[in-house]
């Protein structure tokens, strides 16, 4: 028989304490003191990009004998023969045929980080819209750490609406009823700065093979940047515009080959901003970045730290 | 013989010059409509036909929404300067069948059931009208699903046919489809070599039913074919790179003298 979930701060187990657990967990650490993420999801997607002959394949084009392998996404199967769904670049491996799509939108998986921006503040928690077909919701015990009673607190004043989250997906059902948490490596809210949305597909290749395209782009811009799988890119710092253009270029790009030694040259001829004030630096000056940079025209951070409940 | 009195075939050829089993000058392109998340365009001889894709999507009113399946909603209309009669703009009692026929066409070959509780848009506008328009709407449309990412069975093309002054043709232009004895109308998969969509209109005998399917069927894979190969040339088409890092370069030594 499935068990309820229990509560938070609910009884956990029996004898126990109420909210007990609360009190294990040491004091919270702000959102935007948490460790930048490393780009984890950079996926084999990114390698295959590179790695792949150009060779797109259609929907309902042949794409080789099963043979016992593993079928991945966007391919089906009739009899003994593979066949791709959409249009992309097919990936043959001795244990696996799958297909990279070349466009669609952002369909919600488990522990996907996301860029998701609050549309709607509820009684036990937020909506997130997370690009996607889907919307998202955040409950209070996911996206707090501290115990917070409905009852009595108004929740917004943790994040409200038109925030932006760096967030991760924890739940998706049959029905694609999605949850997000800020339980996760990197989570956190995202101050300041600009969104920008590019086709969700491309971000592997925005990312790259281990990262090494998007920490290019952050080292030599001296940005600030996240990326959502779901293609919502948050970025800040001094020389955006070329990040974007940059990022803009992959995107138009992606299909092609040598693309990181593109984009290097492209972003090669930058006005040495870089070279007085090391890329290092950028990153770890978020405090002080944080108070300089509040951008007209972005939606309002909505959150001050006296306000937190403390 | 033409309801007219005139005649559809003159010297062993069509009024337009063209042999029976021949079809009129295709063209097609993609990103027809640069907003959409898949476009494209055809045209079929003087019949013209835009598609924009968009989804899938969230589906509002709620209530329509499936939560088992995705759906796909059809929209064909024609345009007000599309034909020499003023068709006045918006759904009528033709448009409204023939959008149904035409998602009928498709619902066999999508994967809706990957994305439960949305929608996906298909929009074809008729630009130009000269006979054969819902083929060429869906000939345009399938392209336009597989460009937005749709995950579909095959493509699906689509190809009009029928018997003029007693003679079987392929791809009935305006002036046949209007004297036509009968009229056929096939989309089908074409590598899975299933048919999803059949109408007829007219009459004919069982025999010339029969020749007449086979010809579609084989002007539907030389469609499909060109369905194919543009959709592959399009991603061939892309802006140069290097070009693109010359002017940032560029850009940038300018930026770098200015300042």
């Amino acid at each position: 028989m499935m068990r309820r979930p229990m509560m938070r701060g609910g009884f956990r187990g029996r004898g126990g304490m109420p909210g007990r657990d609360r009190f294990d967990r040491g004091p919270r650490q702000d959102y935007d003191e948490r460790p930048e993420p490393q780009p984890s999801d950079a996926g084999e997607n990114a390698e295959f990009h590179e790695h792949a002959d150009r060779n797109i394949v259609i929907p309902g084009e042949y794409v080789d004998d099963k043979k016992g392998r593993k079928l991945g996404n966007d391919v089906y199967e009739e009899g003994e023969k593979v066949f791709a769904k959409v249009l992309g670049i097919p990936i043959v491996n001795e244990n696996e045929i799958k297909i990279i799509p070349m466009s669609g939108v952002y369909i919600p998986n488990i522990s996907d980080n996301v860029i998701g921006v609050i549309t709607e503040v509820g009684i036990s928690g937020w909506t997130v819209d997370i690009n996607s077909p889907y919307i998202a919701f955040l409950p209070v015990a996911d996206g707090v750490d501290e115990f917070v009673d409905t009852n009595r607190t108004d929740i917004s004043r943790f994040f409200d609406v038109g925030d932006a989250l760096f967030c991760k997906i924890s739940k998706v059902t049959k029905n694609k009823t999605t949850r997000v948490s800020m339980r996760a490596m990197g989570a956190r809210k995202l101050l300041g700065g600009s969104l920008m949305k590019v086709k969700p597909v491309k971000i592997p290749r925005i990312i790259g093979k281990g990262g090494s395209m998007i920490n290019m782009i952050k080292d030599k811009t001296g940005c600030v940047i996240y990326v959502g799988k779901n293609g919502v890119i948050w970025m800040r710092g001094e020389n955006t515009a070329k990040a974007i253009e940059a990022i803009l270029t992959i995107e138009r790009e992606s299909h092609t080959t040598g693309l990181t030694d593109k984009i290097a040259k492209m972003l090669g001829g930058l006005p040495a901003v870089t070279a007085t004030e090391p890329a290092s630096d950028a990153k770890t000056d978020d405090a002080e970045t944080e108070k300089t940079d509040e951008i007209a025209g972005m939606p309002k951070p909505g959150w001050e730290p006296e306000n937190f409940g403390r | 013989m033409a309801k007219t009195g005139e005649k559809l075939i003159a010297g062993g050829k069509r009024l337009d010059g063209r042999a029976f089993g021949e079809m009129r000058p295709i063209k097609m392109r993609v990103y027809a409509v640069e907003k959409a998340d898949g476009s494209a365009q055809v045209s079929f001889g003087d019949t013209e036909a835009i598609v924009s894709v968009y989804g899938p999507r969230k589906l509002y009113p709620r209530f329509l929404q499936e939560s088992e399946r995705g759906i796909l909603r059809y929209r064909y209309v024609m345009a007000p300067f599309s034909c020499t009669d003023r068709i006045s703009p918006g759904s009528s009692r033709r448009g409204t069948e023939i959008s149904k026929v035409s998602r009928l066409a498709f619902e066999p070959a999508t994967f809706l059931d990957d994305f439960p509780t949305t929608v996906v848009d298909v929009f074809t506008e008729i630009l130009q009208a000269d006979g054969s328009t819902r083929v060429t709407g869906i000939n345009a449309a399938s392209m336009a699903l597989a460009m937005a990412g749709v995950p579909m069975r095959d493509l699906v093309a689509a190809c009009s046919v029928g018997k003029i002054d007693g003679h079987l043709v392929v791809d009935v232009n305006g002036v046949e489809d209007n004297n036509s004895e009968a009229d056929v109308v096939v989309a089908m998969m074409p590598t899975k070599g299933r048919v999803t969509l059949l109408q007829m209109d007219g009459i004919l005998t069982k025999d010339e039913l029969f020749k007449l399917l086979d010809m579609a069927k084989e002007n539907c894979m030389r469609i499909y074919d060109l369905q194919k190969a543009t959709i592959k040339e399009s991603f061939k088409q892309q802006p140069d790179v290097a070009a693109v890092a010359e002017a940032a370069e560029e850009e940038a030594r300018e930026a770098a003298s200015e300042g």
